[in-house]
């Protein structure tokens, strides 16, 4: 055991989720100096695992009102703060033959209760809009839905929190909590990917771990029961509607379709899964028919649409009922573990969705810098993400490259700027996707990329219809550029991200996703023999080699 | 329209079974849809590299027997040894007739090629600048490797190349090295030059003056007794005269590595057998698919009368005989439904396997061949298919259609494709005495 | 209906087209029919910010779609984002380009004064000017004009078509009306020959090809209702073939109409035919015409849009079908005129270049003729060749023997 670094720091926040980073740029818009720790990358979790839609809130009108009211104060937030990461493309909530019309009046009466604008549209008016919306629709309502960014929300938390002196420790996992009594004082960690061990004292310790916050819970010896209920998504190749398309009725599986980015997304399933099972999530082929079939219903259109992926993610359901009552809360759920166990220094934030991290962070904070005495007031919901505080020439010039085009959508225009500008920083590496030399360049060196799956992340690099087969190498190739990694490294970068890839291909390996694999097979195995790569380099692997002779 | 034979599929398969029909004076045409996998290809010719079991093989030759008694079902172990070494000596003359010279080691070994992940892979034939590592790495001559980076050039990268060769341990003593080299006629371009791939670089060098820039640089880096490993960026279309005249430029020893696609390695293969089969009156029909056939009855067996295409709509195309050389996945040889595999023209029998989740290895780059490498036409031993269980006598089947290898995992790719494509031909005219 | 809105999704990213686009080959500033085709119409749907004004580089001459594997449009995906989002700037280029797609007006209004329109268009002086006014390029020779036109040639003079037993309609197109009524007559000659009469459509409009590809989507799409209507009225009437002798104006009539201009013709498409399919047809079921040797060598020009339908096996075997003629069939390549791409200034060595293999194989072969589907071609190939090109029909028509 070599020498073991120690961090002193007011706040430690454990987990770079949309909660976790939210109140990382909190506490430090307050002043409050913080340190975030993740066990992987940011939004790497639930975060990244979801439909990606800014809520009006309408979807929970009805069974919800607190939920839906959250909602579209949240939305209104991220629209002026998060533009970069938002697109408001509005939402329509369709009546098919099979649902009940009358639904239509009830919820178009409990969404202006809580504040959300409906406009009634004509079957026609409606096709009008969304030519892709299944025909057959007997009515429908627009709402003002929008798609939300998770990756670009979480690192341009990230990147402002940074900018007031906050710390990020991501694919580093808390091994046991440092205790003072009964108070904890910090956290023994290590980094997975250099093995590296540290520790971070903290006045104040936040648990905004999502599902594997019932973990982190009993490294305090403290019980939360959680009850993870997985859900499904399919990828689809291309943008298929331009409004977010939900059923008016009751919410249910696979009745969402958003038009999220260059894709479009349709979701989801729910099934409640053992805790055990929360770290090995697969999307079974029953999920992918039944995704098939209800989405078609949305859009008749996606039957034909060639899928590129499957996924899934696990909702943070929390029971708050203390016992096994199971009454179990799909709204936010604030603990501070100093009233309810006696136990000082910690503070879980846990439940909640995507569409209220900001004000999960907000209550948090407010707990928390109580605490430490700092009365300064929340302003994330006043002050604009990086990325988002620019926002006047968003007409790109005719003559702007279209990666600088494409950058400056996820980026923002200002942070495009600090592109290399030369023909090697426009030129493209992802052609799916334009993802640049100098966005990638900017990613490794100002987002904490370590790897192309954290690159993935910050630029949509290997998001599109090919699914990495031609940027990949290319990409990899720039982590010895930019990244200080050895070609050797850098190979191995390579085959972790099409493994990676290849996690949300299998489930759908069918039609052209299998044409796609195949090519990508015979380049990277038959062409370029990637597979060696990561037995190189082990000595003993010419002992393994067996020869097939006479 | 009438023809003697006809081939679905204008791969390595498709033109080795077309040049054979018109070397022995039928009247022969060649569906295409589209070009064919020949462009992601190394260009080398790969005969038998690892058992289906994962033993590696370092001579094809000396193990062939055994390797046809213990895997019975290889397409191998059906053509026979004869037969396979017979079609690769035919195809190695007709692709020198073409201005390709191809080689092998003199006792029959396979040898290895650098990837341009710096990787050694095995193959038994190849192209005039492909440098042969011996397959038994120890007794290698290399004294000095450089790794040429060309400057701005995304699909090919040195860096990975060279650490990646470094790391083998047979190359622990030798001096492997990164140069940087900038091609003149990438400046003044008003397309982005870091954007053009490999097919566009080449046409920059086919000028005469780019390439003696080039050569002039080439010198400064390297010297004869050194591997200079290039990427593949140079004759394109017009086979290997740019490279022959680079070599001739620099004299020095050239290896040339694929890169991204598209692969000038590959291409060259296919324009060379596309070019022949046309000046000896064959008919391509290109881009053009086959959407169905006639069959009709013919004893206890079956026969196939006419198929039809996308472009001649209902005008049957009739011939005595057809191969089916239509690949794989990629080339649409099989199409892939939510939860069957099957061969779209015909519906022949596959050695299908039922679950989807079955089709593939949980990892991408698996120690284990992912089984729909392996789905293919169940065929009798004269490479006549099934449907429904019955034969059908006058189509024979070949190349990646074909079941019961995985050419990647074992290595035997263009291997299978030369000899099936070949030893089909030969079935076809002994049989078409019964089928005319 | 209209193919290319969804094909773009089958790409798999393989870059074969890249490697067989002429305009790539030619000209580096072209990002080439991946990028222009399935990647770009991917993007356009999120923002038309990715629109691209390279995309007018293309010369829509398909072979890209021959090329890929997957069977994508990948030409039809960039001419219908051509047509839906190319701005139009009003210079002396548009000018031009409205004279060049305007082949049946400047038909109509030219072949009156043939003899006095050609001997302009000749002229150096001339153009010089159009060279440098509207962008014609100068070394160009503008299409010559006939002396009357086929149709009313044909109203005067053709004999009774109604003595033979079976009719076909003929789409003669712009060029056989106002450039070449020799190959119009040719044609009657043959299908006499053949017992087979020829019928005019009651009306036709240009085809639109030209249209297409300077970016007149609107006109061509009326003018594809017109013909389409005609057609069917041609065939809800006589139930005859239409035939066409240009493989451009017939792969338009069939396949740009749905593909690209999104008009329907169902109706007809079946019945709409390139001539030599028709005639091998009809040649291997004993109907040929009486032919005498023709002891000569001809190279064959396989047209872009001949290719991509698919069809250039037809020709290739008719002309093997004729006793006495040697034929060698050259390599598939463009030749870069591309219709009016290669007339104009911007385009002119880009056009060059893409055919220079071609034209130096051509004044190598010691050929008596070049033949070739395609007006254009025939036009970039006498150009810069100097060896006499003819359409296949003319030299059936050669052969005839009475």
């Amino acid at each position: 055991m070599g020498h073991i670094s120690r961090y002193e720091t007011e706040v430690l926040i454990i987990g770079g989720g949309a909660t976790g980073t939210s109140i990382m740029r909190d506490c430090a818009l307050r002043g409050i100096k913080c340190m975030l720790l993740d066990k992987n990358d940011i939004a790497s979790g639930t975060t990244g695992r979801n439909h990606g839609l800014l809520h009006s809130g309408a979807r929970y009108a009805v069974t919800d009102s607190e939920s839906a009211h959250e909602c579209i104060q949240e939305n209104k937030i991220l629209k002026k703060i998060a533009s970069h990461c938002v697109d408001k493309t509005d939402g329509l909530f369709i009546t098919l033959p099979e649902d009940d019309l009358s639904f239509q009046s009830t919820f178009i009466h409990a969404c202006s209760s809580v504040g959300i604008d409906t406009q009634k549209l004509t079957p026609e008016e409606a096709l009008k809009l969304e030519p892709n919306v299944n025909p057959s629709l007997l009515g429908a309502v627009k709402v003002p839905d929008g798609t939300l960014d998770p990756f670009r929300l979480c690192a341009s938390n990230v990147l402002d929190a940074k900018k007031y002196g906050a710390q990020i420790f991501t694919y580093s996992v808390v091994q046991s909590f440092i205790r003072a009594g009964e108070r904890i004082i910090g956290a023994s960690c290590l980094n997975v990917r250099t093995n590296e061990k540290f520790e971070i004292f903290a006045h104040e310790v936040i648990n905004a771990a999502g599902i594997w916050g019932k973990n982190i819970c009993q490294y305090a010896d403290l019980d939360v029961q959680m009850f993870p209920a997985k859900g499904s998504l399919l990828v689809l190749e291309h943008r298929i509607n331009e409004l977010v398309i939900n059923r008016c009725r009751k919410p249910a599986d696979a009745d969402i379709l958003v038009p999220g980015d260059s894709i479009s997304l349709i979701g989801t399933t729910s099934e409640e899964i053992d805790y055990s099972e929360i770290d090995s999530l697969r999307v079974t082929d029953q999920e992918v028919n039944i995704l098939i079939a209800e989405g078609a219903k949305l859009a008749p259109i996606l039957e034909k649409t060639r899928i590129l992926r499957a996924y899934a993610g696990v909702r943070p359901l929390v029971d708050v009922s203390g016992g096994n009552g199971r009454n179990i809360s799909r709204g936010i759920v604030l603990l501070d573990h100093a009233q309810r166990d006696g136990l000082t220094g910690l503070t879980s934030i846990l439940g909640g969705k995507l569409m209220t991290c900001r004000l999960m962070a907000e209550m948090t904070t407010d707990v928390v810098a109580k605490k430490l005495g700092n009365n300064s007031p929340c302003t994330t919901h006043l002050q604009p993400l990086p990325g988002s505080v620019e926002t006047a020439d968003k007409q790109p010039q005719k003559k702007t490259a279209l990666t600088s085009k494409a950058a400056a959508y996820r980026h923002g225009e200002k942070a495009v700027q600090l592109f290399d500008q030369s023909a090697k920083g426009k030129s493209i590496v992802c052609e799916c996707e334009m993802v640049s030399v100098g966005e990638i360049e900017y990613a490794i060196k100002k987002l904490d990329v370590t790897n192309l799956v954290d690159l993935r992340r910050r630029t949509r690099l290997g998001m599109g219809s090919c699914q990495g087969e031609l940027c990949t190498y290319r990409a990899s190739g720039l982590f010895c550029e930019y990244g200080q990694c050895s070609g050797h490294d850098s190979s191995k970068l390579l085959i972790h991200f099409l493994e990676e890839r290849w996690k949300g291909i299998k489930p759908v390996l069918f039609d052209d996703a299998l044409r796609e694999a195949e090519f990508t097979y015979w380049i990277y195995e038959g062409l370029f023999g990637a597979a060696d790569v990561t037995l190189l380099g082990t000595a003993q692997n010419d002992e393994k080699k067996e020869y097939y002779e006479i | 329209m009438k023809f003697d034979s006809i081939i679905i599929g204008g791969g390595i398969a498709g033109y080795t079974a077309g040049l054979r029909c018109l070397e022995a004076g039928l009247k022969t045409a060649i569906i295409s849809n589209g070009q064919s996998a020949l462009h992601f290809s190394s260009g080398s010719i790969d005969l038998l590299s690892h058992t289906p079991t994962g033993k590696i093989i370092r001579n094809p030759e000396a193990v062939f027997e055994k390797f046809a008694r213990e895997f019975p079902e290889h397409p191998y172990s059906k053509v026979g040894k004869e037969i396979v070494f017979e079609s690769l000596d035919w195809y190695k003359k007709i692709l020198a007739s073409a201005g390709i010279p191809l080689t092998h080691q003199e006792n029959g070994d396979n040898h290895f090629r650098i990837t341009p992940l710096g990787t050694l892979k095995s193959t038994w034939m190849s192209q005039p600048y492909i440098y042969q590592l011996p397959v038994r790495l120890e007794e290698h001559q290399v004294q000095r490797i450089i790794v040429v980076q060309i400057d701005n050039f995304r699909d090919f990268n040195s860096k990975m190349v060279s650490d990646n060769l470094s790391q083998i341990p047979e190359f622990k003593d030798i001096k492997i090295k990164n140069v940087s080299v900038s091609i003149d006629g990438f400046s003044g371009l008003k397309r982005n030059p870091c954007e053009l791939r490999s097919i566009d670089i080449a046409r920059i060098l086919s000028d005469d003056h780019e390439i003696s820039l080039f050569a002039e640089k080439l010198k400064k880096i390297a010297s004869p007794d050194d591997i200079l490993i290039l990427p593949a960026i140079t004759g394109n279309g017009d086979g290997l005269a740019v490279l022959n005249k680079l070599h001739q430029l620099t004299g020095l020893t050239i290896h040339e590595v694929p890169t991204m696609p598209p692969s000038l390695l590959g291409i060259r293969l296919e324009e060379a057998m596309s070019r022949l089969f046309i000046n000896n009156g064959g008919a391509l029909l290109k881009g053009d698919q086959v959407t169905k056939g006639d069959m009709a009855e013919d004893g206890d067996t079956l026969r196939l009368k006419s198929i039809y295409t996308r472009n001649f709509k209902e005008m049957p195309l009739t011939a005595a005989n057809f191969i089916l050389a239509s690949g794989s996945f990629f080339s649409k040889g099989f199409k892939a439904h939510y939860n069957q595999i099957k061969e779209p023209v015909f519906d022949l029998d596959l050695n299908t396997i039922e679950e989807r989740k079955s089709w593939h290895q949980e990892q991408f780059f698996s120690q284990k061949s992912h089984p729909f490498l392996s789905i293919g036409i169940k065929t009798n031993t004269a490479f006549n298919p099934m449907h429904k269980g019955v034969v059908v006598n006058n189509l024979f089947c070949t190349g990646s259609s074909l079941a019961g290898y995985d050419p990647i995992a074992q290595g035997c790719g263009s291997g299978v494709a030369i000899s099936t494509g070949y030893y089909s031909v030969n079935q076809m005219l002994n049989n078409s005495g019964v089928n005319r | 209906m209209n193919i290319a809105q969804n094909s773009f999704e089958k790409c798999i990213k393989c870059t074969i087209c890249t490697v067989y686009c002429p305009v790539a080959k030619a000209n580096p500033h072209y990002p080439g029919p991946k990028e222009c085709g399935p990647d770009g119409a991917r993007l356009r749907i999120k923002s038309l910010d990715y629109y691209d004004q390279a995309l007018k580089l293309c010369t829509n001459c398909k072979r890209c779609e021959t090329a890929c594997p997957s069977n994508v449009n990948v030409g039809d995906i960039i001419a219908v984002a051509r047509g839906k989002f190319e701005k139009k700037v009003i210079n002396p280029k548009l000018m031009r380009d409205f004279i060049l797609s305007r082949t049946d007006l400047f038909g109509t209004l030219s072949t009156p004064f043939a003899p006095v329109v050609n001997k302009i268009t000749d002229s150096q002086i001339i153009k010089t000017v159009m060279h440098k006014t509207i962008g014609i390029d100068k070394h160009k020779a503008l299409p010559k004009y006939s002396q009357g036109t086929f149709r009313n040639w044909f109203k005067k003079n053709a004999p009774d078509q109604e003595q033979y037993p079976r009719q076909i309609s003929y789409f003669h197109g712009c060029y056989v009306n106002y450039n070449d009524p020799d190959l119009g007559k040719d044609l009657l000659k043959v299908l006499n020959a053949m017992n087979i009469g020829l019928k005019l459509l009651n009306k036709e409009k240009c085809c639109g090809v030209p249209l297409i590809a300077n970016g007149f989507h609107d006109k061509a799409r009326k003018n594809a209702h017109f013909n389409v209507k005609n057609m069917t009225e041609a065939v809800e009437k006589f139930n005859t073939p239409i035939l066409s002798t240009s493989s451009t104006c017939s792969f338009t009539l069939k396949q740009e109409y749905p593909h690209v201009l999104d008009v329907d013709n169902s109706q007809v498409v079946d019945k709409i035919e390139y001539i030599t399919s028709f005639l091998l047809r009809e040649f291997m079921n004993g109907n040929a015409p009486k032919l005498k040797e023709i002891n000569k060598t001809i190279v064959y020009h396989t047209p872009c849009h001949l290719e991509r339908s698919g069809l250039a096996i037809f020709t290739i075997e008719l002309l093997r079908a004729v006793p006495g003629l040697k034929v060698i069939v050259l390599d598939s390549e463009c030749c870069g005129l591309a219709g009016t791409y290669g007339f104009k200034k911007e385009n002119y060595d880009v056009s060059m270049k893409i055919g220079k293999h071609l034209f130096e194989t051509i004044k190598n072969s010691d050929a008596d003729y070049a033949i070739t589907d395609c007006e254009t071609c025939k036009w970039q190939i006498e150009e810069n060749t100097n060896l006499k090109t003819i359409h296949p029909i003319n030299l059936i028509a050669q052969g005839l023997t009475a």
